[in-house]
């Protein structure tokens, strides 16, 4: 299957709504995923995430609006649509009673054009070469999420739409399946539709965000418009100051008109980048003591939180 | 077929056999399809009695007994002794009949025992075939038991008195004469015998057109009539009967037993009928015998509160009896017996290989709602269907490769059962009376098949059934979406859907519509036709009789069939635009 362009459209959503009796769970949702692209799809729990995955991968029905998958209507031409996305949608859940091969081959099966090579490729891109033979059940959950990359890729899908695929790994499992990812896109020219509200670990894989709340979308922009944008008419950082001396260095800021912070114990000055080093250079002209100056730049969390209003509905889940 | 739905269809295979479940099924229809043979066999071997000739059993009775009761049972043994001697076989086609001489020779023995001094008490207690003396269970007091009314050698009327030992040569006298009749019987030929029964037949038949003659007419002699002409039509099929059984071998005998059992039931009919309708007794709300019959016959008036009625279903009874002898007479020329169910001992390869048959027929229908029931909820409940749905396929395709496992499943069990028991039972049995033909009701039919083709007839039945069973409890598992309690669902579907099937048919004559439905026969697709005979001693019992309302074989292969196509769509249509929520 050929790798998609970058200009190539994979995934178009637009006017999409989806309601469960009188209980409206999406709204008008619109956007577009090109490919090449590793795009986050950001949202506290409860936003319409998983339901909107769903709806991408045919197991709900939309009552208006329309998803295309590499120009194919879901609804009216679910099989050649759905023959260019392959997914996990929560934990993928297999058949326990058979090996992690004898699971590929259920799925294999079910497509046309898997080798037996491209079998053997998968297992190895996903790292279970030693296990493939061990019913799942003896599986690690990290393995598990892996045989179920594998069987989401076995097609060389254009789309892998991958739903909350660290929930419930360990920072290693975490990375290696972060390596995976970034393997797909990059070798495989694979485009990745990550779910999550695992800030960190979308702000480190992630082009571009969307942001969803309340099944509407909030916002939708690249990782670096997030970090400038939301800056923008305040060009100043937050740095954090430590000393043992901690009046002695509030002093001198407001001789220099430096708003400064005093929260938990924890001195911070917001100063513009440029005159950072003079503050400094006074600290130690009037023998203020310095353990350490600590930029603190503005991470996707801040701008997820700024976005979502940090609202208790809106709120954060690790 | 073959080439679209060939990888589902083996994906689905793959899943269905690799489960624990279905190994556990596996060895629990080979534990049934061995088991119930070998247990079979064994309850045969150990229990004895089975094996014991009637001189070997009676043996057995005197080792065991002492005192007056041991003597009576040295002179069954001297009986026996000496018709040995005379060449009658008492244990083949006379036995039954031996057990009837044996009432009145043990009556006559027992007369004079307690002449020579013994009490009553001590040659009637624990005394097999003593029935004319007696303790009265109600107030423990011996009584003698006048025939009043005697039907063959199997069936009395008896009226209760004080047993008085100045009336023994009373008593002896009447013995004697049934004595002599008995005896009589028991050493004619098998031509000889018949023509008995038929000449004592025909006196019955003229006995009962003379009842007729004296009626006068009126609307309330109907119950009178219609019983002397029902008397009639049996007792001239008794001898249709008869005659056919001087030509018939020994394992035709089962009917003429089970004709002597219609003649006592016909025979009890007659005479209950006419003292639950007495309105003397059965007005009287204060008589002993109104609460008595109220009790016995409550039905039986509930049945029939008009004269309309009871000729109605005496007029059936009468085409029923007909077609009854028609088998009998059938099965005694074509020299097939009955069913291999009716009259058979665990002795019968036949009886044994049909029991096994029954026994692996409801395992394999019990495993197979099961599987019905998890081969989808299992989807659901693990979340596997979300990964199973998302695929370039059809979700129509993926519902019928499931189905078509679950067919195959059916098929191989079924085969695997029913071969492994006949090989079972063949092994423990040998051929024995598997190579005889046997008489069979179905489709409305009279005819005669081989054992084998009897069985694979009612494994084709169960599949049928089971077919209907499993996809409605498939259907319910696409609704439930869990295994477990689709699996429980199904348990009921097969527990609870007999209670329906049941009490379907005792509502059918009420609701003749209910015939049309899926469960008066789904449970018990191969019952619902019985032959001619049972269905009349059924009639004869008041029990609700299936064809009565018109329930017939093949109305009911079309209706499970039609429902479960009905039902297949629907699981189609579900399934089509079924959303996965979880």
């Amino acid at each position: 299957m050929k790798s998609p362009t970058s200009k190539e459209t994979v995934l178009e959503i637009s006017g999409l709504s989806k309601s469960f009796g009188k209980k409206e769970i999406l709204k008008d949702i619109n956007l577009t995923v090109k490919g090449g692209e590793v795009f986050g799809f950001l949202g506290p729990n409860g936003s319409g995430k998983t339901t909107t995955i769903k709806l991408m991968l045919g197991l709900l029905n939309y009552n208006s609006g329309s998803i295309k998958i590499c120009g194919h209507e879901v609804k009216t031409e679910f099989e050649k649509a759905i023959a260019n996305i392959g997914g996990i949608i929560e934990n993928p859940e297999m058949y326990k009673y058979l090996t992690g091969r004898q699971n590929l081959m259920q799925y294999a099966r079910m497509q046309d054009g898997i080798t037996k090579e491209r079998m053997e490729e998968v297992i190895d891109i996903v790292h279970l070469r030693a296990r493939i033979d061990d019913k799942i059940s003896k599986y690690s959950l990290g393995m598990r999420q892996r045989l179920g990359i594998a069987q989401a890729i076995l097609h060389r899908p254009k789309l892998l739409v991958l739903d909350e695929p660290t929930n419930g790994l360990d920072p290693a499992g975490i990375k290696e399946l972060r390596d995976i990812f970034k393997h797909l896109a990059h070798e495989e020219g694979c485009t990745v539709f990550v779910s999550s509200h695992m800030l960190a670990e979308l702000e480190l894989m992630c082009d571009r965000v969307c942001v969803i709340n309340h099944g509407v979308v909030i916002d939708n922009m690249t990782m670096e418009e997030i970090r400038t944008e939301k800056q923008s008419g305040d060009n100043r950082i937050t740095y954090h100051i430590d000393t043992p001396n901690k009046d002695g260095a509030i002093k001198i800021a407001e001789e220099m008109s430096v708003d400064y912070t005093l929260y938990d114990g924890q001195l911070a000055v917001m100063i513009e980048k440029e005159n950072i080093s003079k503050y400094i250079k006074k600290l130690a002209l009037a023998d203020v003591d310095i353990e350490g100056v600590i930029p603190v730049q503005k991470s996707l969390e801040d701008a997820f939180m700024e976005i979502i209003g940090d609202t208790p509905e809106g709120g954060v889940g690790q | 077929m073959k080439l679209f739905l060939r990888p589902l269809l083996k994906n689905e295979l793959i899943k269905l056999f690799h489960r624990r479940s279905c190994r556990v099924m596996a060895l629990l229809m080979l534990i049934v399809a061995i088991g119930t043979p070998l247990l079979f066999k064994l309850t045969y071997v150990i229990n004895d009695r089975h094996n014991d000739t009637t001189e070997e059993y009676y043996q057995k009775m005197y080792n065991q007994e002492e005192g007056a009761v041991k003597e009576m049972y040295q002179a069954i043994l001297d009986d026996i002794a000496l018709m040995k001697n005379d060449g009658i076989d008492i244990n083949g086609w006379r036995g039954a009949y031996f057990e009837y001489y044996l009432r009145y020779a043990n009556t006559l023995n027992a007369l004079e025992m307690i002449e020579r001094g013994y009490e009553p008490d001590e040659v009637t207690s624990g005394m097999r075939g003593l029935p004319l003396i007696q303790k009265d269970p109600r107030d423990g007091k011996i009584k003698f038991w006048h025939i009043i009314e005697e039907h063959g050698l199997d069936g009395y009327y008896a009226d209760d008195v004080l047993f008085r030992k100045e009336d023994i040569p009373k008593y002896r006298e009447e013995v004697q004469v049934y004595y002599d009749k008995a005896k009589q019987l028991l050493y004619s030929g098998k031509a000889e015998f018949a023509d008995l029964k038929a000449a004592e037949y025909y006196g019955k038949i003229a006995a009962a057109q003379a009842q007729i003659k004296a009626l006068s007419g009126s609307e309330s002699d109907i119950w009178e009539r219609e019983t002397a002409e029902l008397t009639i039509v049996v007792y001239e099929g008794a001898i249709k009967c008869w005659n056919a059984f001087k030509t018939c071998d020994e394992e035709n005998e089962g009917w003429i037993a089970k004709l002597d059992e219609t003649l006592l039931k016909m025979a009890q009919f007659g005479a209950d009928d006419a003292a639950a309708f007495d309105k003397e007794y059965f007005f009287d709300e204060n008589s002993r015998e109104y609460n008595f019959y109220r009790e016995v016959y409550i039905d039986k008036t509930l049945s029939f509160d008009s004269y309309e009625k009871y000729t109605e279903f005496m007029t059936e009874a009468k085409e029923d009896f007909k077609r009854a002898v028609d088998m009998i007479v059938f099965s005694a020329e074509n020299q097939a017996p009955a069913s291999p169910s009716f009259n058979s001992t665990f002795r019968s390869a036949k009886y044994v290989l049909d029991m096994s048959l029954n026994a692996g027929l409801y395992t394999v229908m019990f495993c197979c709602i099961f599987l019905a029931a998890v081969i989808m909820g299992s989807e659901y409940s693990t979340g596997a269907i979300r990964l199973l749905l998302v695929r370039p396929q059809p979700r129509w395709k993926i519902l019928l490769s499931k189905l078509m496992a679950l067919c195959i499943f059916i098929a191989i069990s079924l085969t695997a059962v029913y071969t492994v028991t006949a090989l079972a039972t063949t092994l423990l049995y040998g051929v024995g009376d598997l190579d005889t033909k046997i008489t069979v009701f179905k489709y409305g039919k009279i005819m005669a098949v081989s054992p084998l083709q009897n069985a694979i007839h009612k494994g084709f039945l169960g599949a049928i059934s089971m077919f209907g069973i499993s996809m409605l409890t498939f259907m319910l598992s696409l609704v439930i979406k869990k295994g477990a309690i689709s699996a429980a669902v199904g348990a009921m579907v097969f527990g609870f859907g007999e209670a329906v099937a049941e009490f379907t048919r005792t509502v059918l004559y009420k609701v003749p519509f209910l015939k049309y439905t899926l469960f008066p026969y789904i449970m018990n697709l191969e019952y619902v036709e019985y032959d001619p005979l049972d269905r009349f001693l059924m009639s004869l019992d008041y029990t609700p009789v299936s064809a009565e309302y018109g329930m017939e074989l093949s109305t009911g292969i079309a209706v499970i069939m039609l429902f479960t196509a009905v039902i297949l769509m629907l699981s189609f249509a579900i399934f089509d635009k079924q959303q996965i929520k979880n």
